[in-house]
């Protein structure tokens, strides 16, 4: 009997130890979470770190150009001309410049043969030249124009019934695109099998013709 | 009853003074040992009139320990929340120990 008490007395020592423990220890701030939240949450870090190391690219991007600058002044260079470098460049990059080098011509024509399907295949969309356009810039473009009107980054390629209107202004077929930059690469983007431009030619008999050029001029965006 | 009400109270206290900071990942095995040992405390309330070998029940009281233990850790490497079973087991347990505690005190049995 005796013994019995001695043990019950430690259990519930024991007992009030634990409780005193865990209450201590403000257990309810934790919780029992499983392998599925671990694993989403483990993703939500991936990113937010991703996104960090992007930012720190962008800082060292930027410190590198300001070191640049510095040294430019300490050799004595003026800072001027390195500026207006850089100002020409990004003129010719927002469309400001008629540009020339060399690059290639596409000349884009509707499927004149007489077939007896839907019509809309047979004719070019502005989601062809959309597509077009972003495999020329996938392809190292430098420089784009349809029709003579420039591609920028604010172009818009939108359907407006029997003409494509880019930069607010209807265009119709054929599209002549020229593009400048390594001329082999744009041609080998067009031509290429399994292309967009490719399929477009061999399924839907659209015309499309590559010029390889050493002199492709580009106009400046006509306001 | 009252050497385990005391108990629990010095108990409490010395925890209180002593505090001592744990892991969180502990937070479960502690919940579970809580449970098991009010539920042996009561068992041994309860069979305190028909005898009991006090060694025989340390012994149970570990092997259930060890075996809770084991199945919380299982659950948790496999992401399930196995220890809720055995939250489940000893709480029903609890319950029935100390309604029969309770029975046994008011002398349920007789009328009037």
């Amino acid at each position: 009997m005796n013994r019995n008490k001695i043990a019950v007395m430690i259990l519930s020592i024991l007992i009030g130890f634990l409780i005193s423990v865990q209450v201590i220890n403000n257990a309810k701030y934790y919780n029992f979470i499983n392998i599925n939240t671990v694993i989403s949450l483990s993703h939500e870090l991936d990113t937010l770190n991703k996104e960090v190391d992007d930012i720190l690219e962008l800082i060292e991007k930027r410190k590198n150009e300001l070191n640049g600058y510095e040294y430019s002044q300490k050799e004595g260079s003026d800072i001027a001309l390195i500026l207006e470098e850089e100002l020409s460049k990004m003129k010719a990059i927002a469309g400001y410049t008629n540009l020339r080098g060399e690059g290639i011509m596409i000349k884009l024509s509707d499927n004149m043969s007489n077939t007896i399907g839907d019509v809309n295949y047979d004719i070019i969309h502005d989601v062809d030249v959309a597509i077009i356009i972003n495999d020329l810039n996938n392809a190292g473009a430098e420089a784009i124009s349809i029709n003579g009107k420039r591609v920028l980054a604010n172009t818009e390629i939108v359907c407006v019934g029997p003409l494509i209107r880019i930069n607010g202004e209807g265009v119709a077929a054929p599209f002549i695109i020229k593009a400048i930059g390594n001329k082999d690469v744009l041609a080998a983007a067009i031509n290429a099998p399994n292309t967009y431009s490719y399929n477009l030619k061999e399924v839907y008999g659209i015309g499309i013709e590559t010029l390889k050029s050493n002199f492709i001029m580009i106009a400046k965006q006509s306001e | 009853m009252i050497f385990a009400l005391i108990g629990v109270i010095v108990g409490m206290i010395i925890g209180f003074s002593i505090t001592y900071p744990y892991n969180a990942a502990f937070t479960i095995y502690i919940t579970l040992m809580i449970l098991i040992l009010i539920q042996s405390l009561l068992r041994i309330i309860k069979n305190e009139g028909i005898g009991l070998n006090i060694y025989k029940e340390c012994i149970l009281i570990v092997s259930e320990m060890a075996f809770a233990f084991l199945l919380a850790f299982i659950g948790e490497k496999l992401g399930i929340s196995l220890y809720l079973a055995i939250v489940l087991s000893f709480g029903l347990r609890i319950f029935s120990d100390f309604n029969l505690i309770v029975k046994k005190l008011i002398k349920y049995d007789k009328l009037n």
